[in-house]
């Protein structure tokens, strides 16, 4: 029996090291514990419960922070790891992501201290699902393997649909939530069929190694014409349509516009930007577990990426052209959180294209770091322009009670804090310069444009976001016209709020989107070296 | 050198910009009355960071050691030996490895000399506005644009690369437009800030032309570079120094008020008089010198370009002058006498192209007399705006006369800014014209135009003459003479001091300055520590013109005593005899009708055409595109029909047919 | 340990995943559609059983299928619970009747 003592030693040995490094995400179980049990502990519950969510937010972001901190600067403190006999993974990108959620659900916990959307009974169980399916996000960011892909992203669905139907008693509400939660688990079903396809042909779940047999077994068969290769396509696809829904792609972008009217303003917030953060992260790792030194895994990959553009292109557009003659706020948000999901899907796809392009080499590997150095700008942008119009769309509801487009009319002199935010948040949305957006915009045309060179579709894709940024423009607009233009009619109830809270909480996500594009540079400059880290691999 | 120095340069720009910002968000609801104050404030810090960093230069040039550790301050190579140049890392707004945006700034002799002259004129100025704009509603945008011009203004000079520069040559331009237009209800007022808008962009046009040539030939905008990258492209393609050269002073042309593009300056009178003295006397319209002068380096290598900047230059003073000559708007006069100076400016700038060894000091010419121009200039301005306060905004010399014992000491100052302007003996003017003078001789020496500069000298001597004749036919005018006031005047009245003072501070440093700068060599030696320059060359001196000049502002002087103060009949009576000539110079010799006949006609007749193709065609064609989108998302939202199963058909579609798609892909 | 041949378990997961599709796509009572999506995790559930015992994917497939197991249970409730919600809001199960949020 000395292999298995081996065996033991050497899962001991890897518990232990990652336990250490997988702290945040335990400290936030830790949180959820102490939520669940706060109603029985009659001391804990004298403690406000979004205190308690707020302290496991903050141990977790400054802990993400540190570990990132150190994972950058070159001191080469930590080593890029695998944790729990490589399940997930431990490198930049991954603690880029674990940090950037965490960081978002500090906000996100901000945001519903200030707006109060759950109740004093229900803010454990609100808080509950909140960290839970955070933890899930970072699991999908940090994923190595393909069940730590499933288990993240089932962490992630469940409690999302919980949430989305948390307005019980509303009726909108509970449609949202069931039409969300027959998606998101057929998604789900699919996905993992095509998992256990993947698992079964490459006979691993690790994705590295699914990479390596991959390449071999596709190198074996006959082309396109082998049963094998089908059915790989078929089953990377099945896979695909699982993230697909989590990003709200096109055609499978239904649920959202419905499940973001149905839902709070504060969680249609926090899914519009997390649950994306976190797929894209997935997505970008999926799609790099393609590289190997074949030809035709290759080829499947370019493919992949080819259509990955067309639907970004379809989506953008999609998203833009149902935003028009949208009334309600929060439907017009979606329609424009589908079509910002397309922009980011334009830079994956620009990303497999070069990297999996046949004339591949040092100027396309350069190239490729510029999309997902891009991506993480796109979404670190994103974070605080969308997190913002939909913090001011829930701020602004618990003051006039609506959410429809027309009752905004002329609050832009009743409340100029909070539509000042909204002006700042909707300019970087369309991605005006000096705004965030600007710069995450630009830098991901730049990397189509980059693609451009390989594939001829590519100029279609850059020409559809192109044309997408001009269309984007008019309903955007049509918020800051109600709000600045119309007048506001008679009667309609005076606004009243409590400034300095609110005010400091607008602030404190309008400067970054502020900062973010009057000093890309540092910002970019980090972004790129992850990147570089990730592409290489150490 | 201390580590501060990139503080304080950064802070010379970016104190008027943060009260600018200040007074836009502030002024009307909190400042009002007192919206001068931030700006006065800042540029008072200005005004001392540049003051400092000059006696840094002027102390220890040789102390301005390159700084290996932050790479502050470095030093041009060889040739170029002693001649400092700090430049600060600025602000990066990208850095990456194929897109690099990056705003820094540079300071050399040149910028120094530059910078002090802006921020403390324009320091004065506003100290003067603050009494000469008191009560009116639009206090606090006055002065927000007021110090967003002297923002733009430093940072164009303080620009380090050409691109930089035209940025901010826009900003001037769009501030002068906004304070040119500040009384935008007079039409008037609007119809003037929008020629002056539209006739530079003429200029631009050319300036950004040019700048792309530079950047086409050289792979590069900054100055350093482009200086540096010269002797190697006049290997390879010398001929592209005219064109660059050429565009390049189209832009200044447009900015400096030089023919034909002058017909601006003098509508942009109708700004408040503060504007007219800063903006359009003494610092933006100087910016087309600096440019050029800044741009020596790619001057020397055209003669041919050289010529065109003399000529231009000659026919602008001339023309500007004969016209003053006439004019009966106070204001006016002194705009025509701001074109006719500027193109003395450009004479000299032109002469660089003799020798080598004399570009340097026909560039120290220009440079000097832009600056002491702005002082006695601006002082000239503010008398005028001073005059124009007590008289109720009567401003034709024709309406009031005697003025001097209503404002004595407008009245002293004003004579002393006559005095400059007019090139008396020992006044800064008449040292900054008398190097000019010298520089366009020392062209009829040397160089193969002998001709060409004896023309041009010719034109100086005579504008010269030209001068001293109109400014003291002003200052007659308005001084002398009985004392008589318009109706509007109710009760005329010297200015408070808030205006007077300024206006002894600009009439001594008039008075002196040339005298300690000029003749001691001081300017010329701080001038030629600028990296624009090749150096120390000749410094000429020529007593035999020293005495022409004064003889010539003697004459004027007495000429124009002799019509407006001794016999007023002789002045009318040439005015009947030479009636066409009168005419001729009353309507400035007919170039705005010129203008509006050749160019603004036509051009109003083809909008009027592109109106009605606008109107019937393309706005049905654009309604029809703008429809689009909204059309197509209310075909798409159907799809849209919130039932579940529907939903789920068209996902499986959409695999189903993406499935396909990728099939194909990969079996073709 | 004889070899089996896969095959027939692939096959049958294969028409469990279809049904699930099928019934997920069709059906317009919400549990028939949650009953669809078991079906599909049930396939894809025999697939990794299947797997674990002809591929090298061995011990990793089983407990592949366990997580599912446990995570189609979570799932369940959690959508149970929401369709007893939607039912509380609209007295019936059809999911088509909720078509309140829509354009």
């Amino acid at each position: 029996m000395h292999d298995i003592g081996s065996l033991v030693d050497q899962l001991v040995e890897s518990t232990k090291t990652s336990v250490g490094l997988f702290v945040p995400e335990l400290v936030l179980s830790g949180t959820i514990v102490v939520l669940l049990l706060c109603r029985i502990l009659p001391l804990v519950w004298r403690v406000p419960t979004q205190w308690i969510a707020l302290l496991g937010a903050f141990t977790a972001f400054g802990w993400t922070l540190s570990q990132f901190d150190q994972l950058v600067t070159p001191s080469e403190a930590l080593q890029v790891k695998t944790l729990f006999t490589g399940l997930l993974k431990f490198d930049e990108f991954s603690t880029f992501f674990r940090m950037f959620l965490s960081l978002f659900l500090i906000l996100t916990i901000t945001l519903t201290v200030l707006t109060g959307i759950p109740d004093r009974e229900d803010a454990p169980d609100f808080y509950t699902l909140l960290i839970g399916a955070t933890i899930g996000m970072m699991i999908m960011a940090s994923a190595n393997h393909l069940l730590m892909v499933f288990i993240g992203v089932e962490m992630t669905s469940v409690p999302s649909y919980a949430m989305v139907g948390f307005m019980k008693g509303r009726r909108q509400s509970s449609e949202a939530a069931l039409k969300y939660v027959v998606y998101g688990a057929g998604a789900a079903g699919v996905m993992l069929y095509g998992i256990s396809l993947l698992a079964g042909l490459t006979g691993t779940g690790s994705l590295p190694e699914m990479a390596e047999r991959l390449s071999m077994i596709v190198a074996q068969g006959q082309g396109i014409s082998d049963p094998t290769n089908r059915t790989i396509v078929l089953a990377s696809l099945m896979v695909l349509v699982g993230l697909a829904f989590k990003l709200s792609v096109f055609p499978f972008h239904f649920w959202c516009p419905d499940a973001f009217e149905g839902a709070a303003a504060e969680v249609a917030g926090f899914l519009s930007v997390a649950s994306k953060a976190g797929a894209f992260a997935l997505l970008v790792r999926f799609g790099l577990a393609f590289s190997g030194q074949s030809k035709e895994v290759s080829s499947i990959a370019f493919a992949l990426g080819i259509g990955l553009g067309v639907l970004g292109a379809a989506t953008a557009t999609f998203g833009n052209l149902s935003a028009y003659g949208q009334s309600n706020m929060k439907r017009l948000l979606a329609y424009s959180t589908i079509a910002h999901a397309g922009y980011m899907l334009m830079s994956v796809s620009a990303l497999l294209v070069l990297r999996f392009s046949k004339q591949a080499g040092a100027e396309a590997d350069v190239a490729s770091l510029s999309c997902i150095e891009g991506l993480m700008y796109y979404l670190f942008v994103y974070l605080f322009m969308n997190l913002g119009a939909f913090a001011i769309v829930a701020l602004i509801r618990n003051q006039i009670f609506s959410e429809e487009l027309d009752d905004y009319n002329g609050l832009g002199t009743q409340c100029p804090v909070l539509c000042f935010g909204m002006t700042i948040c909707v300019f970087s949305l369309i991605g005006l310069p000096p705004m965030g957006g600007f710069f995450a915009k630009f830098a991901i045309f730049y990397s189509v444009f980059k693609a451009t060179s390989v594939h001829w579709v590519m100029w279609l894709v850059l020409a559809a976001g192109a044309i997408n940024t001009v269309f984007s423009l008019f309903y955007y607009i049509r918020i800051l016209k109600a709000m600045y233009v119309k007048p506001r009619p008679d009667g309609a109830r005076k606004v009243t709020y409590d400034l300095m809270p609110v005010g400091l909480f607008v602030l404190m996500v309008c400067l970054p989107v502020l900062g973010l594009g009057l000093f890309p540079a540092r910002f970019s400059e980090t972004f790129h070296h992850v990147a570089s880290l990730l592409l290489t691999g150490r | 050198m201390s580590e501060l120095t990139p503080a304080l340069l950064w802070l010379i720009p970016v104190a008027p910009l943060l009260a600018s910002i200040f007074i836009a968000f502030f002024g009307k609801a909190l400042l009002r009355g007192r919206s001068h104050v931030p700006c006065v404030t800042a540029l008072a810090i200005s005004t001392l960071c540049a003051g400092s960093l000059m006696l840094m230069f002027l102390a220890a040039p040789s102390q301005l050691k390159p700084d290996p550790n932050t790479n502050s301050l470095h030093q041009r190579p060889s040739e170029h030996a002693l001649q400092p140049v700090l430049t600060t890392p600025g602000y990066a707004w990208a850095e990456t490895a194929d897109l690099n945006v990056r705003l820094d700034l540079q300071m050399d002799a040149m910028t120094a000399i530059m910078l002090c002259m802006v921020t403390f004129v324009s320091l004065l100025v506003s100290i003067y506005a603050s009494g000469y704009m008191h009560g009116d509603p639009g206090y606090p945008r006055f002065f927000a644009a007021f110090a967003l011009f002297v923002f733009s203004m430093c940072m164009l000079v303080l620009a380090d690369n050409y691109l930089t520069m035209f940025i901010f040559w826009e900003g001037v331009g769009l501030c002068s437009y906004l304070l040119i237009g500040f009384w935008f209800q007079k039409p008037s007022a609007a119809a003037a800030a929008r020629k002056a808008f539209v006739v530079n962009r003429v200029g631009d046009f050319g300036f950004i032309l040019g700048v792309f040539l530079i950047w086409k030939t050289f792979g590069t905008v900054r100055f350093a570079d482009v200086f540096e990258l010269i002797p190697h492209v006049a290997e390879t393609n010398p001929g592209i120094f005219t064109t660059i050269c050429l565009l390049l002073f189209l832009g200044a042309m447009g900015k400096s008020a030089q023919f034909p593009l002058h017909v601006w300056l003098p509508d942009a009178m109708e700004g408040p008089t503060p504007v007219s003295a800063l903006i359009h006397a003494a610092t933006m319209v100087t910016a087309g010198v600096y440019m050029v002068a800044r741009s020596t380096p790619l001057f020397v290598m055209s003669p041919t370009a050289q010529m065109v900047v003399s000529g231009i230059g000659a026919i602008t003073a001339l023309l500007a002058a004969l016209t003053a000559l006439t004019q009966y708007d106070l204001k006016r006069v002194l705009a025509y006498s701001t074109v006719s100076q500027l193109g003395y400016m450009f004479m000299a700038l032109g002469a660089a192209s003799v020798s080598p060894k004399l570009a340097t000091f026909a560039v120290t010419a220009a440079m000097f007399h832009l600056f002491t121009h702005a002082f006695f200039k601006a002082l000239l301005f503010l008398g005028a705006g001073s005059v124009m306060h007590s008289m109720g905004n009567v401003i034709d010399m024709r309406r009031f006369s005697g003025l001097r014992d209503v404002m004595p000491h407008t009245r002293i100052t004003f004579l002393i800014g006559s005095l400059t302007l007019a090139g008396c003996p020992l006044l800064s003017g008449f040292w900054s014209k008398d190097e000019i003078l010298v520089a366009l001789f020392e062209g009829t020496k040397a160089g193969g135009h002998e001709t060409f500069f004896m023309v041009i000298l010719g034109v100086a001597v005579l504008t010269a003459f030209l001068t001293a004749f109109y400014s003291f036919r002003a200052y007659n005018m308005t001084f002398l003479g009985e004392e008589r006031f318009p109706e509007e005047a109710h009760h005329p009245h010297e200015s408070p001091p808030t205006m007077t003072l300024p206006l002894f501070v600009l009439a001594g440093f008039s008075l002196v300055i040339g005298l300690f700068l000029g003749p001691t060599g001081v300017y010329a030696r701080q001038l030629a520590q600028s990296t624009s320059l090749p150096g120390h060359g000749d410094h000429p001196h020529n007593i035999l013109l020293m005495a022409l000049s004064a003889a010539i502002f003697c004459g004027g002087y007495g000429l124009a005593r002799w019509m407006y103060v001794k016999s007023p009949a002789v002045s009318a009576g040439l005015e009947r005899g030479l009636k066409p000539l009168h005419r001729l110079s009353l309507n400035k010799f007919f170039l705005d009708e010129l203008f509006n006949y050749l160019l603004v006609i036509p051009v109003k007749v083809l909008a009027l055409l592109c109106t009605l193709f606008d109107k019937y065609l393309l706005d049905g064609l654009l309604n029809f595109a703008g429809s689009i989108p909204s059309t197509i998302g209310r075909i798409v939202r159907p799809i849209q029909n919130g039932l579940v199963s529907h939903y789920a058909w068209v996902m499986l579609l959409g695999v189903v047919l993406f499935l396909i798609q990728m099939l194909r892909a990969l079996a073709g | 340990m004889q070899p089996i041949d896969p095959n027939p378990f692939l096959i049958v997961g294969a028409v469990l995943f279809v049904c699930g599709v099928v019934c997920m796509t069709t059906k317009r009572n919400g549990i028939g559609v949650l009953m669809g999506v078991e079906l599909v995790l049930n396939g894809a559930n025999l697939n990794f059983i299947t797997f674990s015992r002809c591929t090298p994917l061995g011990l990793d497939g089983q407990v592949f299928s366990l997580f599912v197991i446990v995570l189609a249970a979570a799932e369940a409730a959690v959508a149970l619970a929401i369709a007893l919600n939607f039912y509380n809001n609209h007295l019936t199960i059809d999911v088509d009747r909720g078509d309140e949020l829509h354009g």
